[in-house]
């Protein structure tokens, strides 16, 4: 298995007088779920856009295994599930899994449900049911770097230990980094987490760095 | 990645510009008829200046009404954005040409 190592560093984002990032960054390997934590507002997501191209920034160094990426093409390496829906209304769900190359009926073998939801569009399912379909679609298609920016929202308890062994699996030869609010479902499966607070990002070496960064009481 | 076909890139670009699209075929149309009953030589420049104009307040309504997190599904497939929307522009643009040049060429 090769190892790569993603590094996004020196994150500033600017609206207008406001500034979300001073120096945003996460760092992610293969064979490793990193966890980053933050408040409301804290810019996590921000983060995550700017690293995707999805957000004009000031500035933002992305690299792999110490090379710049190109971000114009970055859907190649990295891999990003948003926070808000990802695939367009006017796309079906099998045509969307064609396009990234993941097969529907592997999904459907993990989660037998979606074999009725086969030729449906994405707002003919409900909110956590395109949210697992999204989740396993971009988990599977290929990438070097996953980004879940709030995998469990909307999901079912039952799902979330299901989507907690797919993380898992993929894990063991991508580097994945999430980010969510439960942080009982995160905790149990980062091997490292890092907190964003006051504009930059810190790792976490224990619970009481999360306290002292206003993220837990 | 798998490559992409030349039919999926046709698809993805319909898909993330069918507004655009939809409000430019609609423009280019209604000036191609306009040509059409008139005949009139001058509209030509005149259609291309409005349809910048067009284009220019489409593409701003689109960007802030249409979802921020709608462009990462094509960010993922690895098509750069700036590409995509030039390819619409162009499209659009070289449409209405392709339609003007046609009632010219039909009106003799």
């Amino acid at each position: 298995m090769d190892k790569h190592k993603l590094i996004v560093d020196s994150v500033v984002v600017r609206f207008g007088s406001k500034t979300v990032l001073s120096g945003g960054y996460i760092t992610s390997e293969t064979g490793m779920v990193t966890g980053l934590l933050g408040r409301n507002g804290a810019g996590k997501s921000c983060m995550f856009r700017a690293l995707m191209g999805g957000l004009r920034v000031e500035n933002v160094m992305v690299s792999i295994d110490g090379l710049p990426l190109d971000r114009q093409i970055i859907g190649k390496s990295v891999k990003y599930l948003p926070q808000g829906r990802l695939l367009p209304d006017g796309i079906k769900l099998r045509k969307a899994f064609e396009l990234y190359d993941v097969s529907y009926w592997s999904f459907v073998n993990s989660f037998p449900k979606y074999s009725r939801f086969h030729d449906s569009y994405i707002w003919e399912l409900s909110g956590g049911e395109a949210r697992l379909a999204e989740l396993y679609m971009v988990l599977f298609s290929e990438a070097r770097f996953y980004i879940l920016d709030e995998p469990f929202a909307q999901i079912d308890p039952i799902s979330i230990s299901a989507v907690q062994h797919l993380i898992r699996e993929r894990s063991r030869d991508h580097g994945i980094i999430v980010t969510d609010h439960n942080y009982d479902a995160i905790s149990s499966i980062t091997d490292n987490l890092f907190v964003i607070a006051d504009g930059y990002t810190s790792p976490v070496h224990c619970r009481d760095d999360l306290v002292r960064h206003g993220y837990l009481k | 990645m798998p490559t992409m076909t030349v039919k999926e890139r046709i698809y993805l670009t319909w898909s993330y510009g069918k507004v655009q699209f939809l409000v430019g075929a609609v423009y280019n149309f209604m000036c191609a008829q306009l040509l059409a009953t008139s005949f009139f030589y001058p509209i030509l420049v005149d259609a291309f200046i409005l349809k910048a104009l067009v284009y220019a307040i489409t593409f701003y309504l689109v960007k802030q009404l249409r979802d921020k997190d709608a462009v990462i599904f094509y960010i993922n497939l690895g098509l750069p954005i700036k590409k995509l929307q030039l390819s619409v522009f162009l499209i659009d643009f070289l449409s209405l040409a392709v339609l003007m040049a046609a009632v010219v060429v039909l009106h003799g």
